[in-house]
Formats: structure tokens, C-alpha cells, sequence
């Protein structure tokens, strides 16, 4: 334990606690889905599961499975297991640039409208039936819904000159409550019960019944964003030092904060698009990385992607176990833990004397 | 063991603004102003709030693009070079550093070298011996380890002063390094800020206090109204003159033996304004009530 201290800390050389903590996080997520795929509805031996999931990925080791237990891993939780750590990874990899790049403990990859215009979409593609049209209906239009969400922050920031990111706070205020009244509106007029369920079902977010289509849908934004993403960790701390210290310094703020927001909004819209509005991750995710890594960007934002993934992994475990064989919803679970553990943070860091 | 990492710093820079206008709308903020300095000198820049003192300092530091007019570094033209290029050579301190994440005095100290620095570069052996160098310039090694957030005005403003050091500037410009800070830490900063110039650096500083400049600055600007009113020595700007036209105030300078620098007093503010310069002030109601007393 005290090498593991003393490699993770601040005057450690940077490499090294990168390499320490991003290895520990893919060991931890490796065996977060060999576990977590293990059990279900009907509960497959750990070492089956593990060689399932080689041979799907092309690894040809282990032994050959039963059919059931290869349809029930390969078509059924390795893509819901891959959506969620998709999904929790771009979660947490948008919360922890808003809360750099808005210098606000506070701000989660919501801040700017993306959830609320998502939910706008997808409320849009079931009241009108669209879902039935083609089953991608709703997250194409909860991700039209979340890029024009964003977009008409950024034009309302972009109008006000004076104070660029308060304005974008403020008219994502403003844009999350106008959108939760058509939300509210559109629940009220809707006359078909399985719609008003299915509306409250997607504000509270599900990974449920996520095939491969799903996968293959979002991989390639979280991805690219994500790697494009990670590029601009430094550039973010210097600008915790203030925009004018930081352009003295060579970065160019207002360029670098237009990309960082961007692909923070592109890689939520996406997650936004196949889950539904999953709360607290990219809140809490960044708190609880920057209790054991330090503020440093170059490590915050990498560690808080993979950790994003490690704990929404777990979040649907509990979803589809905790009540077995009924299914919870993965944005109650994120919620009703997280929730709880951010006033714990905060506690614990009042008490600290710093915010972050 | 290999050779100690180089850490020595090049010799100053002379920078010269010619000209220079900037302006918001139809909020004219500097006007022509023109100024120099040289390696080993300090430049302060002086006058009343709303002056352009802070714009100026922006322009020179390339934060802001001037409307007209020409900045030059040792003759090269500044609006020529990118922001990383200028930020090797010109470090600057601005007023207010707000932090936000705790980082440690170290890390912070260490982002001066990005100008240095490839996109995907991390600080090596020989940035962390700059960074350690310039904490010991500033007296804050002992600081190396805590949190910034957690020191004191005076030891933090220190720490972002070897984060300046660290980018290795040829110029160093300052906006009001003191402010906020109590006696003895001005005194402090000052005295370090002077040490670095007397090793060859070339530094500007907007100075709010009037006597600090006359002690610490070798040459003086003193802007009213975006405009330079007065440049040259302490001696020649720091006139009741000068002080009565563009702070509208009845001043006295003498020199102070003990300091051996100029030392102004304010008696009083003017009413009139700029013409009763050197009159009875009205009522005269002097700062403090015991203006002569040092």
C-alpha cells in the first residue's frame, strides 16, 4: 500500500502514476466484466464467461461453451456489458472536462443542455410514434436533440460577449427548465399509457436490451472524442490558473475550451442517445479520481473515463440484480448512490478546508 | 552522474511599443502611447484607475492585438510570432491568479515550462531543476509541497512569481504585483522583483503606489487617460505637476534620504481639476489627517 502511495504521489514523475493508475483501472475493468456478466437471470461459471468474451474478441482460448451460456454472454451482456462501460466512461470523461473547463466543481456534462435536449428528442420519437418506424428512431433523435441542445447554448454564450462561460451556465439553465416544461407538457397530452411509461422510463436512463447495433453505434465517437479528449490535459490546468495566465502561457483558451466543449457535448450526446439521462456519474466520477490522483488534468481525465466505466459497469450489475428478476433502472441506481456519496465528498472535503 | 541540468536564464530583452492604440467600441483605452525598456531596467507604469495601465500591459504581452501601432522584442515585431513563441520570452503576472483545483506549489511552478514544452511532452529532469530553481529565487522551496490554495497572499503571490521565472522570460511583466499584500510582503516582492532585474531581466510593473514606484522603478510612464502623460525618470514624472494634472491631487515630492529615492505626499484632493494645479486646495482635507509626518 505505501508503494502505491508513494507512486501515485504528486512528486512521483508524471509518467509513472499515469501508467500505475491506468493499468490498475483496466484490471479492475477486466474483471469487472468478467464478474459482472457472470450472473444474471441465469449464472454462467467466471471461467466460461472469461473465455466466451476472449473468443468473441477474437481470442481463441478456453474451452468451448454451451449454447445457452454462449448466446447469453455473447448476444445478450457482452453488449449491454460494453454499452454501460461506453456509456459511463464518455460520462465521466464530459464531467471532468465541464468541471475543468467551467473551473466549477459543479458542473456535470448536463450543464450545457445536452441531457435535457436528449430527453427533448427521444420524448419527440416516442410520442409520435416514431419507434415504430425503425427501433434506432429514439436514440437518433435523442442525439439530434442533444447536439441542438448544446448548439443553441453556445449561440445564446456566443450573442453576450462579457463573460462567455457564466452566460453558457446560465442558458443551460435556461434551456434544461424550457425543455422540461415541453417534457412535462408533451407527458400530460400524451393519451397512450405505454408511451407515458416508456417517456418516465428514458428520464431515469436503462442499458437494457442493448445489442451489438448499439455498440457499433457509439464506439467510434466515444472513441475518437474521447483520445481527442485526453490530448488537452495540460492545456486545462494551466487554465486553472485564469484565462489571461493561461494565454500568457501559450495556450489559446477560447480555441481550446470550443474544442474541449464540443467533443464533451458530442461523446454525451452519444451516451445520452442509447442509455437515457444517467445522473451523478459524471459528477461524482472526477471528485472521487481527484481524491487519489490529484488535481492534475493529464491524469484526472483518463482515470475518471476509466473509472466512469468501472462504475457504471457495477451500476447495471445492480440494476439487474438487486431486485432479480425484476430489473431496476440504472439511472435510479447511479442516483441512489451517488447521490449520498457526493455529500459525502463534499463533507469530507469541507472538513479538508479545499473545494476540490 | 551526469552534469547538473542547465538552468541559467539568457539576458534580458529590450522591448519598445510604438504607438500603440487600442479600443473598445468607442471606448478609446490607449492612444499612441509609445515606451521602451531594456535588459536590467524596471519599468513602471503609473496613474489613476481606469488609465489603460492594464490594457498596455496587455498589448505588450500580445494578450490583447493592438488596433495600431508596433510592440517589438529585441526589433522583432510580436504580431509576427505565435502565442508559444512569445511566451518563452515574456512572462507575465496578472492581477488577479484565481485557483481553483488544489494543486501543489510545484505543479503550479512546472506549468511554466509549457511554452517550452511539446503537446505531448511531459516536464523532464531539467524543467523540475528550473522549477526548483526559481521556488529558491522566490524563497518558497519550503512550499514545494503544499497546496496553494492554502498560503497566504503574500506567499502565494511569491509562488506565482517563480511560476513567471519559470517560463525563462527575457521580460517580465507585471500588473500590480503588491496589491492586496501588506507592508512587509510589498517590500519582499519588490525587493525580489529588483533582485531579477539587477541579475539583467527587464521587467514592467504597473505600480499602484505611487512611493513604491519612486523606490523600485528605474524609469517611469505615467498614463492618463490612455495616454502617456509623462515617461523618463522617477525624478522628471513624479511632479506636483504631473500629479496634480492627471490624479487631480495637491502632491508634494521630496527626496527621502533614508530611501534615497523621491517620496510623494498627497495633501489633498483638487476640485477645480487640471488648470488650479499648485493652488489652495478647497477644504482641505488631507488623507489621513498627518500627510507630513514621514
Amino acid at each position: 500500500m505505501s508503494v502505491l502511495r508513494r507512486t501515485l504521489d504528486v512528486q512521483a514523475p508524471l509518467a509513472l502514476r499515469l501508467a500505475l493508475a491506468l493499468g490498475l483501472l483496466t484490471l479492475l475493468l477486466v474483471l469487472s466484466f468478467v464478474v459482472t456478466m457472470a450472473f444474471g437471470a441465469v449464472d454462467v461459471p467466471l471461467g466460461v464467461t472469461a473465455s466466451i468474451v476472449a473468443q468473441r474478441l477474437g481470442l481463441p482460448i478456453g474451452a468451448a461453451a454451451s449454447d445457452v451460456h454462449w448466446s447469453v454472454i455473447s448476444h445478450v451482456r457482452l453488449p449491454r456489458a460494453l454499452t454501460a462501460a461506453l456509456v459511463g466512461a464518455a460520462l465521466a470523461l464530459a464531467g471532468a472536462t465541464m468541471q475543468g473547463v467551467f473551473r466549477n466543481p459543479l458542473a456535470d456534462p448536463g450543464i450545457i443542455g445536452v441531457s435535457a435536449g436528449g430527453a427533448l428528442g427521444a420524448v419527440i420519437a416516442i410520442h409520435f410514434g416514431l419507434r415504430s418506424l425503425h427501433y434506432l428512431a429514439t436514440p437518433a433523435l435523442a442525439f439530434l436533440g442533444a447536439l441542438g441542445a448544446v448548439m443553441l447554448v453556445y449561440l445564446l454564450a456566443a450573442a453576450r460577449g462579457v463573460d462567455p462561460l457564466m452566460t453558457m451556465i446560465l442558458a443551460g439553465v435556461a434551456v434544461q427548465a424550457f425543455i422540461g416544461a415541453v417534457i412535462s407538457a408533451a407527458l400530460t397530452l400524451t393519451a397512450d399509457v405505454n408511451a407515458m411509461r416508456e417517456i418516465v422510463f428514458w428520464l431515469t436512463g436503462s442499458l437494457g436490451a442493448r445489442s451489438w447495433t448499439h455498440v457499433q453505434l457509439i464506439l467510434p465517437f466515444i472513441v475518437i472524442g474521447s483520445l481527442l479528449l485526453l490530448c488537452f490535459g495540460r492545456d486545462l490546468n494551466l487554465m486553472a490558473l485564469g484565462e489571461d495566465t493561461a494565454r500568457s502561457m501559450g495556450v489559446d483558451v477560447r480555441r481550446v475550451r470550443l474544442i474541449m466543449l464540443t467533443l464533451a457535448a458530442l461523446i454525451t450526446a452519444v451516451a445520452v442517445a442509447v442509455s437515457g439521462i444517467i445522473g451523478f456519474v459524471g459528477l461524482v466520477v472526477p471528485h472521487m479520481v481527484r481524491l487519489v490522483v490529484g488535481p492534475d488534468h493529464r491524469l484526472v481525465l483518463p482515470t475518471s473515463l476509466l473509472t466512469g466505466a468501472v462504475l457504471l459497469t457495477w451500476a447495471d450489475f445492480g440494476s439487474r440484480l438487486l431486485l432479480r428478476p425484476q430489473e431496476l433502472r440504472v439511472g435510479l441506481i447511479t442516483a441512489f448512490f451517488g447521490a449520498p456519496f457526493f455529500l459525502y465528498l463534499l463533507y469530507r472535503q469541507r472538513r479538508a478546508g479545499t473545494i476540490l | 552522474m551526469s552534469a547538473p541540468p542547465d538552468t541559467r536564464r539568457s539576458a534580458g530583452a529590450a522591448l519598445s511599443a510604438e504607438d500603440v492604440s487600442y479600443a473598445v467600441g468607442l471606448a478609446r483605452l490607449l492612444e499612441d502611447v509609445s515606451l521602451e525598456v531594456r535588459g536590467g531596467s524596471l519599468l513602471g507604469l503609473i496613474g489613476p484607475n481606469g488609465a489603460g495601465k492594464t490594457t498596455l500591459l496587455k498589448c505588450l504581452s500580445r494578450l490583447l492585438a493592438p488596433d495600431a501601432g508596433q510592440v517589438r522584442l529585441d526589433g522583432r515585431d510580436l504580431s509576427r510570432q505565435s502565442p508559444q513563441e512569445i511566451a518563452r520570452r515574456i512572462a507575465l503576472l496578472p492581477q488577479s491568479a484565481t485557483l481553483d483545483f488544489a494543486f501543489t506549489c510545484l505543479e503550479v511552478v512546472l506549468m511554466g515550462r509549457n511554452p517550452h514544452l511539446g503537446r505531448f511532452q511531459a516536464e523532464g529532469a531539467r524543467d523540475r531543476a528550473i522549477a526548483r530553481q526559481s521556488l529558491a529565487e522566490t524563497g518558497t522551496e519550503e512550499f514545494a509541497a503544499r497546496v496553494i490554495t492554502e498560503l497566504s497572499a503574500g506567499e502565494r503571490q511569491r509562488v506565482l512569481l517563480a511560476r513567471a521565472l519559470t517560463q525563462q522570460p527575457r521580460l517580465l511583466l507585471l500588473d500590480e504585483p503588491t496589491a492586496g499584500l501588506d507592508v512587509q510582503h510589498q517590500l519582499q516582492v519588490f525587493g525580489l522583483i529588483r533582485g531579477l532585474v539587477r541579475q539583467g531581466l527587464a521587467a514592467i510593473a504597473v505600480v499602484h503606489d505611487l512611493n513604491l514606484a519612486a523606490r523600485y522603478c528605474d524609469r517611469l510612464a505615467l498614463l492618463h487617460r490612455g495616454k502617456a502623460h509623462a515617461r523618463g525618470t522617477v525624478a522628471d514624472v513624479l511632479t506636483p505637476e504631473n500629479l496634480a494634472h492627471v490624479f487631480n491631487v495637491e502632491a508634494t515630492v521630496a527626496h527621502d534620504p533614508a530611501l534615497g529615492a523621491p517620496r510623494v505626499t498627497v495633501l489633498a484632493p483638487l476640485d477645480g481639476g487640471v488648470e488650479s494645479g499648485g493652488g489652495t486646495p478647497a477644504g482641505a482635507e488631507t488623507p489621513g489627517g498627518q500627510a507630513p509626518d514621514r
